[in-house]
């Protein structure tokens, strides 16, 4: 029981430092490519905010709802989304190539064009951090 | 609700009666009539006859097992992120390298892969994907809901059982109706309409 114990907080206590790592490095990939001080509060707002493109309303939410921490459902197929926020879904910001795929897809579709090293990371800050959600 | 059995009742039995019209109709073949009862009791259904025509007869199997391919998982993983990574034969070749050279507009959405990635899924589609699309020739279909085979199996199906029903929103989610989707079955016995229940027609 004792052993158990120890090896699920063993295995959480390295999961979460791998998650850590992750973000952090992705982190430190923008602030090199010109970003300054990241806020969680600003990826925050970019989150919520709609926007018209092309003649859609359009926002992380709509996919993703204002909730991180929320599944959420794709707004045109339907299909089930799991949660983005890392402290809802470990899985998540783990995969840098995977993180800048979605960045890339998602900001073209939600603000007409890619986000810039600081957009991207201000959100990672916000959706990184669990004691913001 | 007696009254609501009976409307239903008479609903399914005038789908039945349109389905078999429709199958009278575009089975144009000599023994078409003969194929139509055989794929009653066969997993090899209406698309599998459609597949075997439009890939013009090729006498290939109408659903070869694709896991295997070196590019599946490729192919699963990114297609199956926003939708269902549907059966590559149900749309023509061409109309996958069209669809593959358009990611970035992907039905209103963005979906554009890098270009190894985009390669490597290419292949599989040149691998898998159907044949010249006999029953389309005035036009290339852009997506398989617009095949011939897929709205002659799909024509009768109100909005209200797909677009405006919460459980199933678009046709794009095969899996919400057909139970076996994911294993690349659609067998109209499995179909189970979110909020309608089954569907043995």
């Amino acid at each position: 029981m004792n052993n158990t114990g120890l090896i699920v907080i063993f295995l959480m206590t390295s999961l979460s430092v791998a998650r850590a790592s992750d973000v952090e490095s992705m982190l430190a990939g923008y602030w090199n490519d010109g970003a300054a001080e990241f806020s969680a509060e600003r990826g925050k707002l970019l989150w919520t905010t709609t926007r018209i493109v092309d003649g859609e309303q359009r926002a992380c939410s709509s996919c993703h709802t204002t909730n991180p921490a929320a599944p959420g459902r794709h707004i045109k197929t339907g299909k089930a989304i799991e949660p983005i926020a890392a402290s809802a879904n470990p899985d998540r910001l783990t995969d840098m190539a995977k993180t800048e795929k979605w960045f890339r897809r998602n900001c073209k579709w939600t603000l007409g064009r890619e986000c810039t090293p600081q957009e991207k990371g201000d959100l990672l800050t916000w959706l990184g951090g669990q004691q913001e959600n | 609700m007696k009254k609501t059995l009976l409307i239903l009742l008479s609903f399914m039995l005038g789908l039945t009666a349109s389905v078999a019209l429709l199958a009278g109709d575009d089975e144009d073949g000599e023994n078409g009539h003969h194929e139509y009862h055989e794929s009653e009791h066969d997993d090899d259904d209406y698309r599998g006859r459609w597949l075997r025509r439009i890939a013009g007869d090729t006498g290939a199997a109408p659903y070869p097992d694709r896991t295997k391919d070196p590019a599946f998982a490729a192919y699963r993983n990114e297609c199956g992120d926003c939708h269902m990574a549907y059966p590559p034969d149900m749309l023509a070749k061409e109309s996958w390298r069209e669809l593959m050279v358009n990611l970035e507009e992907h039905f209103g959405d963005n979906a554009e892969l890098d270009t190894d990635t985009a390669a490597e899924i290419g292949s599989f589609l040149e691998r898998n994907g159907a044949g010249s699309m006999a029953g389309d020739q005035e036009r290339l279909p852009a997506r398989i809901t617009q095949t011939r085979w897929f709205r002659a199996q799909h024509h009768e199906i109100p909005a209200r059982m797909v677009k405006n029903n919460p459980g199933v929103k678009s046709f794009s989610r095969c899996e919400a109706c057909h139970a076996r989707a994911a294993e690349g079955r659609f067998n109209e016995h499995d179909v189970r309409i979110p909020g309608y229940g089954y569907r043995d027609d």
